[in-house]
């Protein structure tokens, strides 16, 4: 992974704030080796910023950063942008943040950077970040199934818009956190970080030991049992865990209910001092990575899941009869 | 790809031994310990999975009809082809 390029997906529903964050990034001066890919030029504002046109799609701001164009595939984008790096056409860059629509579900942009054979050998998804917009309350995007899939395949959650509303966004912060306890809550980006937030935090590289550690936002089994809407759970075992069952019995899961399981992230412990980092959103797993560091004294494993209208009992029951118990399969 | 069969290569699925120092003999003792299991669930259910060069899946009915599948999330579309209704891991009580 070490020379594969990281990307980043910025998402959220409409008019939550994705341009905002992306304004502030593509304006700041430290950000020169990243390439952002946006929906409309118009919506982003680059006039101000533009040094020079590279083509139609591809244009140089003055703070080195390179913003594309999406038309049509994303696949094609990138592809060209690396094309163009490789023949330098344009500056190098070391990553990249893809801005999707309102209305996109992460899960299949992520299935295009693994399944496609030439973007897996090149790129890498270091992280999803989905912007919620705190004045919701009970807004319309709640109601809609795509915000639903946007938080919870979220590995940080940035609630834009706090300062300007009474309670800070206190209440919706609650909400989502309960919806996706695995992502890191971030309510305010220093200013002109915020690109250093994205790159490292909730990436595969993070630090999992302070994922870990970090238990006030997790909700444990018995908190939502009855199987109805979307919301999350954990699963704790101090067994190991067989990695061979593990897979024969997710993959199976994901052919029947892969519709309703829209996140599974966590650390399976599959041998005595052995641990695996493992991320899933809706049908799209990411390779799991062994990791090198435990918090001291951590055993057993953890595993949160998302999901729409499965029982958080039957998923237990479940597991511990494909997975746990290797002598009556 | 091989050049008698035509097949290509196995392409790494995400549910293959992430373990770096893992080799091809550990790796054929995992394929088999999953062949093992995987034909535990379905035998049951009439359907038979093998080995195929050690790349692929076959999973076989009664009939005498076969499949292949490349990894192990392709296999579970097949069964659900073969059997007409998925393999559900819920019901913790069918056919165990």
């Amino acid at each position: 992974m070490a020379d594969k390029i990281p990307i980043s997906i910025l998402t959220g529903f409409l008019g939550a704030g994705k341009t905002t964050l992306l304004r502030s990034i593509l304006s700041a001066e430290d950000y020169g080796d990243t390439a952002v890919l946006v929906n409309e030029f118009g919506e982003v504002g680059i006039d101000q910023h533009l040094v020079e046109s590279i083509s139609s799609d591809i244009v140089l701001l003055d703070s080195g950063c390179l913003c594309c164009q999406i038309h049509g595939e994303l696949k094609d984008a990138i592809l060209e942008l690396y094309s163009r790096q490789a023949k330098a056409q344009i500056p190098t860059f070391k990553r990249i943040i893809v801005e999707t629509t309102g209305l996109a579900e992460p899960g299949p942009i992520a299935s295009t950077i693994f399944s496609d054979p030439i973007l897996s050998n090149q790129f890498y998804l270091n992280n999803i970040i989905t912007v919620v917009d705190a004045q919701l309350g009970d807004g319309v995007a709640q109601q809609r199934q795509e915000w639903f899939k946007q938080v919870a395949a979220a590995d940080i959650i940035y609630l834009s818009k706090t300062d300007i509303i009474q309670d800070s966004g206190q209440a919706l912060a609650k909400e989502v956190q309960k919806i996706n306890p695995a992502a890191r809550f971030i309510k305010h980006f220093p200013k002109g970080e915020e690109l250093d937030y994205i790159s490292s935090y909730g990436s595969q590289k993070d630090n999992m030991a302070k994922w870990l550690t970090d238990k006030h936002s997790h909700h444990h089994l018995g908190q939502h049992e009855e199987g109805e809407g979307t919301f999350s759970f954990i699963l704790d075992f101090d067994e190991n865990i067989d990695w061979v069952r593990f897979g024969i019995w997710f993959s199976a899961m994901l052919q029947a209910h892969g519709e309703n399981i829209l996140r599974v992230k966590g650390i399976l412990n599959v041998e005595e001092g052995k641990f695996i980092s493992f991320n899933a959103v809706q049908h799209i797993v990411y390779p799991p990575i062994l990791l090198k560091e435990m918090p001291l004294g951590w055993n057993g494993s953890q595993l949160v899941f998302i999901v729409n209208g499965i029982s958080s009992r039957n998923m237990l029951k479940s597991f511990k009869k494909f997975v746990m118990k290797p002598n009556n399969p | 790809m091989c050049g008698l069969c035509g097949a290509f290569g196995q392409k790494m699925h995400w549910s293959d031994k992430v373990d770096a120092k893992s080799n091809s003999h550990t790796s054929r003792i995992e394929r088999m310990q999953r062949l093992k299991i995987l034909n535990q669930y379905l035998n049951p259910k009439g359907l038979k999975v093998r080995d195929w060069q050690n790349v692929h899946f076959v999973i076989e009915n009664f009939t005498g009809r076969a499949e292949i599948a490349e990894d192990i999330f392709a296999l579970w579309i097949q069964v659900e082809a073969m059997l007409g209704y998925a393999f559900d891991p819920l019901e913790v009580s069918d056919g165990r």
